[in-house]
């Protein structure tokens, strides 16, 4: 085989450019920390890391509205909480047990009534938190106390095309139109201004039912609000799993890079040491 | 019988013999940098003797008139088709690792967070239907979006019109080219027809159509003569004898054409017809990968576009009435937000039928449930829709690294086998050198041998 002085330079330069190349790109890996820097790195793999990200992106918004949304839960319960004890006071009032107190036991009543009916007006945010979806408007004026705007629910996403309901319909809460909390503290306000004893006694029924609606709703809450911390459970695990999963998928093995970048500069070193000594001797070296 | 006059035309012959071989050296060590040079010899042969009566007198040492060139035609045909194919593969290469860029998706900044940012704020509103924040970054989201949408599909294009920049000039140095070649072709021809042999011009002509075969697929020929004939797809000369086809660029349809124009000066177009070399790189990638980059995304902005807008035509806005547009536009280059919702974020329809004002959220959540639907055809996700796209933008560049990378590789062997056989080796020559040095030296002992002989025969007559 003739070897010649071209050949040997080609070799020398492209051998030389494929090796510099490589050490190119590991230096790439560790200077960025990724394996993935560009889609032709890996094409299937950026879709995946893509994939991932859309994932973690997505589960962060799910979180932060799971957080909204146990921030209504938890007002509503208080509010709620607050409005049962002000009942049970009234109820405590409707057993008349003080016949000789009921003007100023009626006086209770409506202070009690005035109470309920800012708790039924709570706002959270600005916004009326029992109005359905007419946040911006008040549920309940003064007498007569009628509901009627918006049966709407406060709907919350939490999950692909998963969703829970959070009860805002004042109706379902505080009783029907005509017989709703207010109605019945109204009546019986009346019932102790004009001493009629069946009467008063009548509302303890009344009062029990408005607990027990309060109650019901309160236990739905507690429900939706255990699987929204269960979800936010889930999530934080389902999480750190899909960052790992794209850390593994677009991470370079720094270890791995640098162990490689050693092997290439020695490989490098080497074939520019033994280039040096090929291209400097020829024969005319020799020829004295 | 020999005489001393017969020596000194022996001496003389070998004298001028060697030297010639010595130039001859000189010239191939002189070119051993040269591209497309093959190393010449000059072929010795022994005098014809002359016979008188029963005796052979030896006339010395002559030469071939034609020197000899080492050269492999075959080689040289393999090394222009491997050419070809590398000009192709580099040039995608080349190509497409500049629309990669444009997407810009391992940095993370890509349409894809944009995408993500966009249904996000569609959820953000959902929890806060009235919320002010809430609206404005919607709509920012939304600006958002559409501008890297607008940006990724403006870039692509600016890089179809910067592949038409290429073929123009890609076009103008194959036409420089070929008539180089078409003047080489007379200067071979009228050498040769001494019987010498056009070594120089031969290689250079060689030179320039390995430059050709990198920018278009070409056949040659040598005809009787000398000359080279060149053609390109079809059997469409570019070269015949002094003769040359100039190629020509023109616009079709807002992209620059190849046309080849015949004798008469009708151009016929050639676009589809180049399978190879550069131009074939350039034009495939523009007209077939960028294209199909730039359909796939005006059919995901197109989609996003409706199904968003469908969505929001069926919400309420703030003041009760049916949601507007939200997008403008008709493909990926001109989405945009509706200006009026821009202009007043209460015209976001985030209420379903049938439900309050203003803390209705129905449509706000469906628009937000789109981002897990499989809306695209074929049953995927935006996303998915997406990813497959940069996938497929990935592995085009992987496609055309690999087989660029596989090309260099060929063409550099095969000039490796070219070399072995026409390169110069300095060591050869070399010894060479030393050779015909010697060979020198001792013609010229031979003269002087003879001249001392003459003085001895001519000392006796005195």
């Amino acid at each position: 085989m003739r070897v010649t002085n071209k050949m040997m330079a080609d070799n020398i330069t492209a051998h030389l450019f494929r090796q510099s190349g490589q050490m190119a790109r590991t230096q790439e890996h560790i200077i960025t920390g990724k394996r993935i820097n560009r889609a032709s790195d890996d094409p299937a793999g950026i879709s995946s890391v893509l994939s991932y990200r859309k994932t973690i992106a997505g589960l962060e918004q799910y979180n932060d509205n799971i957080t909204k949304a146990k921030l209504h839960i938890d007002t509503v319960d208080s509010v709620l909480g607050m409005v049962g004890e002000l009942l049970r006071e009234a109820k405590e009032i409707a057993y008349d047990t003080a016949p000789d107190m009921r003007a100023e036991m009626a006086v209770e009543v409506a202070a009690l009534r005035e109470q309920v009916l800012q708790m039924a007006n709570y706002q959270l945010d600005g916004k009326y938190v029992f109005n359905g979806d007419t946040t911006d408007t008040a549920p309940y004026s003064a007498a007569p106390w009628t509901y009627g705007l918006d049966t709407g629910s406060k709907d919350v996403t939490i999950g692909e095309n998963l969703s829970v309901s959070i009860t805002a319909d004042g109706s379902a809460i505080f009783g029907p139109n005509g017989n709703n909390v207010f109605d019945i503290l109204d009546r019986l306000e009346t019932a102790l201004n004009t001493a009629n004893a069946p009467a008063i006694e009548a509302e303890i029924a009344e009062l029990d039912t408005a607990v027990d609606r309060i109650n019901t709703v309160r236990t739905q809450n507690a429900g939706i609000y255990k699987r929204l911390e269960a979800t936010e459970n889930h999530y934080s695990y389902f999480k750190v799993n899909v960052e790992e999963m794209l850390s593994k998928t677009e991470d370079a093995d720094i270890a791995e890079a640098i162990i490689d970048f050693q092997v290439q500069k020695t490989a490098y070193e080497s074939t520019l040491s033994t280039s040096a000594m090929v291209l400097q001797k020829s024969l005319i070296d020799f020829l004295r | 019988m020999p005489n001393i006059f017969g020596l000194m035309n022996i001496g003389q012959s070998a004298l001028f013999t060697q030297q010639k071989a010595i130039d001859i050296t000189g010239n191939n060590i002189a070119n051993v940098n040269t591209p497309g040079y093959s190393r010449q010899r000059l072929v010795i042969k022994q005098g014809s003797p002359v016979r008188v009566d029963s005796l052979t007198i030896s006339t010395g040492v002559t030469s071939e008139p034609g020197i000899q060139r080492f050269y492999d035609q075959f080689l040289s045909a393999q090394l222009g088709n491997e050419n070809e194919s590398l000009g192709r593969w580099q040039a995608q290469k080349e190509a497409l690792e500049k629309a990669e860029l444009m997407f810009d998706e391992a940095g993370g900044m890509g349409l894809s967070s944009a995408m993500s940012e966009y249904w996000n704020g569609w959820q953000a509103l959902s929890n806060n239907p009235s919320g002010v924040a809430e609206r404005t970054t919607l709509i920012s989201a939304g600006q958002y979006l559409s501008s890297v949408f607008n940006q990724t599909y403006n870039n692509i294009s600016k890089l179809q019109q910067d592949i038409d920049t290429h073929v123009d000039g890609l076009v103008d140095k194959i036409n420089g080219l070929t008539q180089q070649i078409a003047d080489l072709n007379q200067k071979v021809t009228q050498v040769e027809t001494n019987g010498q042999k056009a070594n120089d011009f031969r290689d250079e002509r060689d030179q320039l159509v390995f430059e050709l075969s990198k920018l278009i697929n070409i056949n040659s020929y040598e005809d009787g003569d000398g000359n080279l004939g060149i053609d390109t797809e079809n059997g469409k000369p570019l070269v015949q004898g002094t003769s040359t086809w100039d190629l020509l660029t023109a616009d079709n349809g807002g992209v620059q054409d190849v046309y080849w124009q015949d004798s008469s000066g009708t151009n016929v177009n050639i676009t589809s017809n180049i399978s190879s070399g550069e131009l074939k790189g350039w034009i495939e990638t523009r007209d077939v990968h960028l294209n199909n980059y730039l359909t796939q995304l005006d059919n995901l902005a197109n989609t996003l576009r409706t199904s968003v807008n469908g969505a929001h035509n069926a919400g309420f806005d703030l003041n009760g009435n049916a949601g507007l547009d939200f997008f403008t536009g008709t493909g990926a280059v001109d989405l945009s937000v509706n200006a009026a919702i821009v202009a007043d974020t209460d015209l976001i329809a985030a209420a379903g039928a049938g439900e309050g004002l203003p803390g209705g959220n129905a449509a706000a959540m469906t628009i937000a449930n789109l981002q897990n639907s499989a809306t695209m055809p074929g049953g995927s996700t935006f996303d998915e829709y997406y990813n497959a796209l940069v996938g497929t933008v990935g592995a085009d560049v992987q496609a055309a690294d690999f087989s660029s990378g596989h090309q260099e590789s060929m063409v550099q062997g095969l000039e490796n086998y070219r070399q072995q056989v026409s390169g110069v080796s300095l060591d050869e020559e070399m010894v060479n050198l030393v050779k015909f040095q010697h060979a020198y030296n001792a013609a010229a002992k031979l003269i002087t041998t003879a001249d001392e002989m003459l003085d001895e025969i001519l000392a006796l007559a005195r």
